[in-house]
């Protein structure tokens, strides 16, 4: 009998774990889907502002963002990771992904970090970290542009020659890719010339730092909510196969739980007629 | 009738107003500066402040963050860092 409850209690915690996979699945659906029509808002936007950067033309003479330094020796890491574990190899491989390329590249480099995953393992890279930023699961264009501020005075200021954002890159639901893009220097832009018959007010140069900025931080923004839609369907993956291994485990127990109820009876009942064959002899 | 316009102001969270105007007036670092149908093409640079635009004589009100403005073929687009109609 002591064995029937052992089993019944199993059942009983997987069940509670199936419930908290299944729930944690639901969490992530959800802000999966917000996140993902943020994403569509802020491509329409960034589609005009591209469009409208196009027209003033921006040549590398007069913006800082434009005109490579001289050197380029220090290499910031903009490192975007989850804001929490379980979900997969998510985090790990883009850890992963960083140690091989920072290896790779060899120069001196620094991180710049978003996301509240994983203070410990980074820290075991070795490449020093400079500032962590919060960002929410379905991020703002205020932490966006926080950070982008933030990274462009890095830039301005001579501390970073050049800006990589790495993170986690989304094809679909199911797959994710740990990948690299350049935030700075920006690339000149190929036969960019102004539209010659636009009036610009105040001037051509004002607008084009306006421009920039907010080329960057729609860049940055893209990139925080590229990374937070696989983060959440990463989760959603890992959390729906979690439930499926439950239901599973649940079977193979009950399954495992009848076996012994049966033969708990079948021994029962032979005793009884055991006993009762005795009494009648 | 006035003849009317198309203005779109825009955020990166998503888009604020879009509709038909007859007259748009955008604060910017020099004024603020009033646009009425098939104004030249232009790109401004938009102040923080309060945008008023007029649609078949009701005035609304939208308070606007910093930004740039485009007048492209009868269409007013306002990229900005954020925007929200005034009720």
């Amino acid at each position: 009998m002591a064995n029937l409850r052992k089993i019944r209690t199993r059942i009983k915690s997987v069940q509670s774990t199936q419930q908290i996979t299944k729930s944690m699945k639901m969490v992530a659906a959800s802000k999966l889907r917000r996140t993902q029509a943020a994403f569509g808002d802020l491509r329409t936007f960034a589609d005009k502002s591209g469009e409208i950067l196009s027209r003033v033309g921006a040549g590398a003479e007069d913006n800082p963002y434009l005109t490579p330094h001289a050197e380029r020796e220090k290499l910031c890491y903009v490192l975007i990771v989850g804001n929490r574990g379980l979900c997969g190899t998510y985090n790990t491989a883009l850890l992963r992904y960083l140690d091989d390329s920072a290896k790779k590249d060899g120069r001196e480099a620094f991180l710049v970090v978003a996301g509240r995953w994983g203070k410990d393992m980074i820290q075991t890279l070795g490449i020093p970290v400079r500032r962590s930023f919060e960002v929410s699961d379905t991020p703002t264009s205020a932490e966006a542009q926080a950070l982008s501020a933030y990274l462009r005075e890095l830039y301005r200021d001579g501390e970073a020659d050049e800006i990589v954002l790495v993170y986690q890159q989304f094809r679909s639901v199911l797959s994710q890719n740990p990948g690299s893009r350049t935030l700075l220097p920006l690339p000149p832009r190929e036969g960019a010339a102004a539209a010659a018959d636009v009036i610009f007010e105040p001037d051509r140069k004002t607008l084009l730092d306006t421009l920039v900025d907010m080329y960057l931080d729609n860049t940055v923004h893209a990139a925080l909510l590229e990374a937070r839609t696989g983060e959440h369907s990463s989760r959603m993956t890992a959390m729906t196969s979690a439930s499926d291994n439950t239901e599973e485990l649940i079977a193979e127990l009950t399954l495992e739980l009848n076996h012994a109820r049966q033969s708990a009876i079948t021994t029962e009942i032979s005793e009884i007629v055991g006993g009762a064959a005795a009494l009648k002899n | 009738m006035a003849e009317n316009f198309r203005l779109s102001v825009m955020t990166a969270e998503g888009t604020v107003f879009e509709d038909s105007v007859d007259y748009v007036n955008i604060p910017t670092g020099f004024g603020s500066l009033g646009i009425l149908a098939n104004h030249a093409p232009m790109l401004c640079a938009v102040e923080k402040g309060v945008l008023r635009c007029t649609q078949e004589g009701k005035t609304l009100r939208i308070r606007v963050g910093s930004g740039v403005a485009n007048v492209e073929n009868n269409e007013v687009t306002l990229l900005l860092s954020d925007a929200a109609l005034e009720e």
